[in-house]
């Protein structure tokens, strides 16, 4: 079956755009190695890249080639920034994917990946590692993650449990159930940081959100659940396309609407949840990047989730490349980045549009 | 007959004298070997008593590799002498000084600010800054190569995880009290090979801590309300070094009774309590222009003993908030400000 040459034409423009995302953010990823507080020049970044490529890297150690790279040089790019650029760029890519999917389910521009109470249920998680001490333990690394899985998947499956109507999940409810599970538990959090007062500052810097520690470990949660939930979501982008439309036309045209709704519903809370908690809570990504990439690849979920996921990596690790080397030694907060340099530039792209623009 | 009898007699007595003469002289050299016997015993013991402080100083002198228990109870083994060491929070840095291997310090913390090598060295480039205090750059840290990191407390944890996955040697100090302060300090002395720098050091200290006591035993309590921040209102609980400082200074802190250890009070709560003494942090003055006259016309307040009596003092809250060496100077000033009768001191 051949296609029209109008369909072929903009096959053509989606495979385009989604490859040279794909090949930016390739790039961006390698440059961002040098990127620092500690003075790495990009040739030593690459040489310690080089040297852990298993036969080539020992083939070119025996020639002397890596003899000028100091051992801190190759500690600090192998072992702290790729795993913090290969976390950011996963985390970025479940936010913008998350984001993606959500605004197309509720059919609301103002959706984001926090709407069904993921963040909510994160920081709470969170916050409880901190207040009881677990956070604190040699176990502290793993356990402020893990709390915030666990509570913020709990958070997803109550507020959809509570908007559920028989076997009907009406979105306009799931909305306002996410509100109100959100400012519950939000009260919960502010009680628990009252009574646990010493350890505001851990907490306070985890619900910010940061890469600063990120690890392989980190990299190892987020990123399978991350490519599986966008093969998973891609499957469905036709679906998401058709559902805009009203549900109830889409139900006409076959289309099992609440089943695709729970399955997209789990994806999205799965990677978000996953995002939040090896980073804190990244604001705005979730929310702006699905909006940019519908300004510069169209509407149709078939490229949108591709292209969200990619420029939700890009977009974080550029704001994460800031947030480490912008005035060192300090870490700048990676969500003051966000919502700095992503707002200006999404009103930028709002006002060139004009008012063609929507969902 | 008489002749005879006199020379006898002079026979005898010159035996006697003869006699005598030469017990005396046998005693003399008799005891005078006694004597040099008495003194090599001497010198021998002397000689001995030395060997054993020497091998008491050897035994206690630390020998690389070792193993110390930090604060949060694990076992660090360190391989060799550490030559550079990075200090993750300023009380960590004072104490490496005051033993002696500030040389030793590579890296500090941007609140290190004491003694004044400090801040010069990190004018001029030779010390270099790693971080605040809970937003510790892990980087930065490996990119000075040291073989032993001082870190502080629960909120550096996950850093002391990420350092210690990248093979670099840690302690952590987390003291809550005088004698964790002490201990600290010992430990530090064992783990930098400047051990009878850091006993000397304590022993000091131990001393002022004691005289201090020992002076306010007897003195009547004094009630006392210590000002952390002024809007909302917040002072210390129990567990704080603070709230301990105040107690050993001869004071009775009014919020001893705070479940929190930094509470959040009413202004109505502190005139009720009634406190004696009003302490408030230097910084008021310094960065927020906060004057006493200004607390005292806070409203209601003149109700309160301690502005009846004009007893509102300033304190340098860094010699109460960092467990360093510096925090037994912390507690000689607010003894003198609890009981300037016995001090001597500002009244």
């Amino acid at each position: 079956m051949s296609l029209p040459p109008e369909y072929a034409k903009r096959r053509r423009f989606w495979y385009l755009s989604v490859a040279s995302l794909l090949i930016l953010l390739f790039f961006i990823s390698i440059a961002s190695l040098c990127i620092g507080p500690a003075p790495i020049t990009f040739q030593q970044a690459l040489k310690a890249v080089l040297k852990q490529i298993p036969l080539l890297g020992g083939f070119l150690d025996s020639q002397g080639f890596f003899s000028d790279l100091p051992p801190q040089s190759e500690t600090i790019v192998v072992n702290i920034r790729i795993p913090r650029i290969l976390t950011c760029a996963f985390a970025g890519a479940a936010l913008g994917l998350a984001g993606a999917i959500l605004q197309g389910i509720f059919k609301n521009p103002m959706a984001d990946p926090y709407v069904i109470g993921v963040s909510s249920g994160a920081a709470l998680g969170a916050t409880i590692a901190f207040a009881t001490g677990v956070g604190f333990t040699i176990f502290g690394a793993a356990a402020v993650p893990a709390f915030a899985f666990a509570v913020s998947l709990l958070t997803v499956f109550l507020v959809y449990n509570v908007a559920r109507v028989g076997p009907r999940v009406p979105v306009m409810t799931l909305l306002l159930s996410g509100i109100a599970v959100s400012i519950f538990l939000s009260a919960f959090t502010t009680l628990l940081i009252t009574f646990a007062s010493k350890v505001l500052h851990g907490i306070y810097f985890w619900l910010l959100g940061s890469f600063a520690f990120a690890k392989w470990s980190d990299f190892y949660i987020v990123s399978p659940l991350t490519i599986i939930g966008f093969i998973i979501a891609f499957l469905y982008s036709r679906d998401l396309n058709i559902m805009l439309m009203g549900e109830e036309t889409a139900q006409t045209l076959g289309v099992e609407v609440e089943k695709v709704k729970k399955i997209l519903i789990a994806i999205s809370s799965l990677v978000t949840a996953a995002a939040v908690s090896v980073s804190g809570i990244i604001g705005f990504v979730g929310l702006i990047i699905p909006h940019i990439m519908r300004i510069l690849v169209g509407p149709d979920h078939r490229v949108l989730l591709p292209a969200s996921l990619l420029g939700g990596g890009l977009f974080l690790v550029l704001c994460d490349n800031l947030a480490r080397a912008a005035i060192p030694p300090t870490e700048l907060p990676i969500g003051v980045i966000t919502a700095m340099f992503g707002g200006p530039f999404f009103i930028y792209l709002l006002r060139k549009k004009k008012g063609e623009y929507s969902l | 007959m008489v002749n005879s009898m006199s020379k006898a007699l002079v026979i005898a007595l010159s035996v006697i004298v003869i006699v005598l003469v030469v017990a005396v002289v046998y005693e003399a050299s008799v005891i005078q070997s006694l004597q040099s016997e008495n003194q090599q015993l001497k010198s021998m013991v002397a000689q001995l008593q030395e060997q054993v402080s020497q091998l008491q100083e050897e035994l206690e002198k630390p020998h690389f590799p070792l193993a110390v228990v930090d604060d949060m109870g694990r076992t660090v083994a360190i391989a060799k002498e550490p030559e550079r060491i990075v200090s993750l929070a300023p009380s960590n840095t004072e104490i490496l000084f005051a033993i002696g291997v500030g040389d030793k310090v590579v890296g500090v913390t941007q609140y290190c600010d004491y003694p004044l090598e400090v801040v010069e060295k990190k004018e001029s480039g030779e010390l270099a800054v790693v971080g605040g205090f809970s937003d510790i750059n892990v980087e930065l840290v490996v990119s000075l190569n040291p073989d032993l990191v001082v870190a502080f407390g629960t909120l550096q944890m996950q850093a002391v995880q990420a350092l210690e996955d990248q093979g670099i040697t840690v302690i952590v100090l987390n003291p809550s009290t005088l004698d964790d302060v002490l201990n600290d300090i010992l430990l530090l002395g064992k783990a930098t090979d400047a051990y009878q720098e850091a006993k000397q050091l304590v022993a000091n200290l131990s001393a002022r801590i004691d005289a201090v006591k020992s002076k306010v035993a007897d003195a009547p309590k004094v009630k006392v309300y210590y000002e952390l921040w002024y809007d909302p209102l917040m002072s210390v609980g129990p567990g704080t070094f603070i709230h301990n400082l105040i107690v050993a200074a001869g004071g009775e802190n009014i919020f001893a009774d705070a479940q929190t250890p930094y509470p959040v009070v009413s202004a109505e709560d502190v005139i009720a309590r009634n406190p004696e003494v009003i302490i408030l942090p230097n910084s008021y003055m310094m960065y927020y222009s906060i004057t006493k006259e200004q607390v005292k016309e806070r409203p209601g307040w003149d109700a309160i003993d301690a502005v009846k009596n004009d007893k509102i003092f300033f304190i340098d809250e860094n010699l109460l908030v960092r467990p360093g060496p510096r925090i037994v100077d912390g507690l000689e000033e607010l003894a003198k400000i609890i009981h300037p009768e016995l001090f001597g001191g500002t009244s």
